[in-house]
């Protein structure tokens, strides 16, 4: 006795993709759908065959990677003053409401 | 490397070249340097024995103008063909800034005989090198004064710190006005008469906002930077700190 089963298949599927190149990127949606035979022995499949009959890809957005500048203010701080100098000068960068102030050389003296 | 990070007013400033602890006579003069913001290496644009200041990009750039010596310098982005644009014999000339698109500059200066008290502003054709007077605050009053001219990225207006008195003469101070690159009146952007003294100033990119550093009238000689409207509006102070000095507002290209 052979245990054999031979039957056809139908499948449908969905997904979003992201495709990128260089500073481009795509968000694509794709619905595809296919029609297949298998047979199999012995729960092994030894043939199947399976096609799609349709497949739509769609472009849902696009865009470019974001080079937007950054605003920037820079400012020099004096700080210990030694009765005749400034031992520490260092240029800092803040954003424009304040926040994210950040020394940028952290030297006391460029020599 | 600094031209690809596009903060044209921003990345470069002075420093003191040398600095001897032991005897602080011997400090010697700032010189200009170009400052990666992102990777923070520096680069040495001037060696020279005279004070080389107020650095500032040209709007494409290629240049740097800078004061020293009296005059009004340029030289390129690399530090290389320096030479003074300015040539006017006994005139002391600081603080440039380019038009939008480089073909101007404004700067403060004073004349044979004058001091820094006396300084107002002018405008320079970077060709043709024709200047125009643009202020007449030192002549006005023995106080008056007008100096570090900013021009606007974008427009034609020109913001410069001016001392003033009120009407009555009673009351005289810093404070911030506009003109145009004509001269002509474009209004005043901050109106205390000195209760602030706002000592230094730099647009924003859009054009709209100025960031100032105000200095405390206090006696300790601190600042802080303040941010106010091109109209006055909206006068805020962004940092709570007390020590700092001469803001740039610019642009920072993350790639």
């Amino acid at each position: 006795m052979v245990d054999g089963v031979v039957g056809a298949s139908a499948g449908i599927s969905a997904g979003f993709g992201l495709k990128t190149s260089g500073d481009n990127s795509e968000i694509h949606g794709k619905i595809a759908g296919g029609l297949g035979v298998s047979a199999e022995v012995f729960s092994h499949v030894i043939a199947s065959y399976y096609k799609d009959i349709f497949t739509f890809d769609t472009l849902l957005a696009q865009g470019k990677k974001s080079t937007l500048p950054l605003e920037k203010i820079l400012f020099e701080r004096y700080q210990n003053f030694d009765g005749k100098v400034y031992l520490n000068k260092d240029i800092y960068s803040i954003n424009p409401n304040g926040s994210g102030s950040t020394n940028l050389t952290n030297t006391s003296i460029i020599l | 490397m600094c031209r690809k990070i596009q903060i044209p007013k921003c990345t470069i400033t002075s420093f003191y070249r040398t600095f001897d602890r032991l005897d602080y006579n011997n400090e010697e003069d700032s010189e200009i340097f170009v400052m990666d913001v992102l990777s923070k290496a520096l680069t040495r644009l001037t060696d020279n024995n005279f004070d080389d200041g107020s650095p500032i990009w040209s709007p494409d750039g290629s240049k740097i103008a800078y004061s020293s010596q009296g005059d009004v310098w340029i030289m390129d982005a690399n530090g290389a063909n320096k030479g003074n644009l300015t040539q006017t014999p006994g005139a002391t000339e600081a603080n440039p800034s380019w038009s939008p698109n480089g073909s101007e500059m404004v700067f403060d200066a004073y004349p044979t005989g004058g001091s820094s008290f006396d300084r107002d502003i002018y405008r320079i054709d970077t060709n043709t090198r024709q200047i125009t007077r643009l202020t007449f605050d030192s002549e006005t009053s023995s106080s008056g004064r007008s100096y570090k001219p900013s021009w606007s990225i974008n427009s034609d207006l020109i913001s410069f710190i001016s001392r003033r008195c009120n009407p009555a003469r009673t009351i005289c101070g810093n404070d911030i006005y506009l003109i145009n690159s004509q001269g002509n009146d474009g209004g005043r952007v901050t109106n205390d008469y000195g209760a602030k003294d706002e000592v230094a100033l730099s647009w924003s990119p859009d054009g709209k906002q100025l960031v100032y550093q105000y200095m405390i009238s206090d006696g300790r000689g601190y600042s802080e930077l303040w941010v106010v409207n091109a109209d006055g509006s909206n006068n805020h102070k962004i940092l709570d700190v007390d020590d700092v000095h001469n803001p740039h507002w610019g642009l920072l290209k993350t790639k």
